[in-house]
């Protein structure tokens, strides 16, 4: 089919718990597209991951109304935060990190966990290996004050 | 839970691009960023961002100017019943005797109309578009005139509309095949909502590059609802698997570029029947000599 591109949209999704209130709603209604039909797959897709995570999802539309999806997997912060146990905390019920990161150490997790979280997110990284994703997470770890032990 | 948004404008693709993964950085982040062509050919795009609280004008401002983008609007969305408002929106299609509907307007069907169901989802072909609309008008056309298709392929099917409305016509199983594997699954769930099961085989391939496609060549009609540019390198492939006598429905070019795909057909020896033109886009339909 002649598919016209209309528009990307890039939207925080809990896996799962796709639903019409913000942002999918609003971001997806003002644009005409289809929430019900959108949730529904999204929510199948994701039905195998562990409910709730943010999951950071491009959504491709074109001009007769029709999506596709690309589901990535949850921000390696989300990971980090619940490898060291972080409270959550703020209006949005989320753990926070370091607010002076590089001088302050907030919590730590060891490399065990940090290789689980590569290898977790080895498909969204620019990295050829799980070394090589080690390192990316290694370096968000000390951008939020998470010490690696 | 209110919703805020954050909108602004800049030329180019990429800047826009940048401009809304520099958003992510925000506090507090946004729940939703989007960057959209603008659709009136000025070139601008428009990048806008949803939050669930009041976002920091002050950032918005440093942002817009590093990217020379426009200032930023900022607004509280209103309350509203977003799901009612996209139903209302996705009205169900009329093109001749066909009558294309999403689930939510079952209620609709006109009596005496060949209704198909097809849901606005993961694949192209909602009837909400010229192309496809030129399609369905172009086969009501050569029903109406007595043309009778004892086997047809719909080349590019996404969601197997076309497909469908011919075997909503006409007897035997239809082709159907796409590039896409997901245009395929949902092509399959098509078949099952409308009870077509069986009436139309779904197909994942590249052209006519399939042993089921070349079992059941010659075809005597096509649909090729793609771009220009597939269909021009597909003429040849399409020409020599069309019986003599046969039609292709060609739709996806824009009408500034009807010409040239009429020329490159006619020089594999199928013909202009038809043409309409539908707001930007052209469909065609050509004959077999």
């Amino acid at each position: 089919m002649a598919k016209k591109l209309a528009g990307t949209m890039k939207l925080q999704v809990p896996a799962g718990q796709a639903n019409p209130s913000p942002p999918v709603g609003p971001a997806l209604g003002q644009r005409g597209i289809n929430i019900m039909e959108f949730c529904k797959a999204f929510n199948a897709k994701t039905q195998d991951m562990e409910q709730g995570a943010p999951c950071p999802t491009v959504i491709t539309y074109y001009q007769d109304k029709s999506f596709t999806m690309d589901i990535k997997t949850p921000p390696a912060s989300y990971y980090l935060k619940k490898a060291a146990g972080l409270k959550p905390v703020g209006k949005r019920n989320r753990p926070k990190g370091a607010t002076t990161p590089g001088r302050e150490t907030v919590a730590t997790v060891t490399a065990k966990q940090v290789r689980e979280i590569a290898e977790a997110k080895m498909k969204d990284l620019n990295a050829t290996d799980v070394e090589g994703a080690m390192k990316i997470i290694l370096g968000s770890a000390k951008s939020m004050g998470i010490e690696v032990k | 839970m209110p919703t805020f948004t954050a909108l602004t404008t800049l030329e180019g693709k990429a800047p826009a691009e940048a401009l809304g993964e520099a958003m992510e950085g925000m506090e507090p982040e946004p729940t939703g960023i989007g960057v959209f062509e603008v659709e009136d050919g000025s070139g601008l795009w428009e990048v806008g961002g949803y939050f669930t609280e009041a976002p920091d004008e002050a950032e918005l401002a440093l942002l817009a100017a590093a990217f020379g983008a426009k200032p930023f609007a900022v607004s509280e969305l209103p309350e509203t019943d977003w799901v009612a408002k996209v139903r209302r929106e996705l009205r169900p299609v009329e093109a001749g005797r066909f009558f294309v509907y999403g689930s939510h307007d079952a209620d609709k069907i006109p009596e005496g109309a060949e209704p198909l169901l097809i849901e606005a989802a993961m694949a192209f072909g909602t009837g909400h578009h010229g192309t496809t609309l030129g399609c369905l008008r172009a086969l009501d056309r050569l029903a109406t005139d007595g043309f009778v298709s004892r086997s047809v392929v719909d080349v590019g099917c996404g969601t197997a509309v076309l497909a469908m409305a011919a075997a909503r016509i006409w007897e035997g199983t239809m082709l159907a095949s796409d590039i896409d594997p997901v245009a395929v699954e949902v092509a399959e769930a098509n078949l099952r909502a409308n009870g077509m099961e069986g009436r139309v085989e779904c197909l994942e391939a590249t052209g006519f590059d399939h042993p089921a496609l070349e079992a059941r060549a010659p075809f005597d009609l096509v649909f090729a609802n793609i771009l220009k540019g597939p269909l021009i390198d597909l003429a040849p492939d399409l020409a020599s698997r069309l019986a003599p006598g046969g039609h292709a429905i060609l739709s996806g070019i824009l009408n500034d570029q009807a010409d040239e795909v009429i020329a490159v057909y006619a020089r594999n020896g199928t013909n202009l029947a038809h043409r309409e033109e539908i707001g930007e886009w052209t469909t065609l339909t050509l004959t077999k000599e």
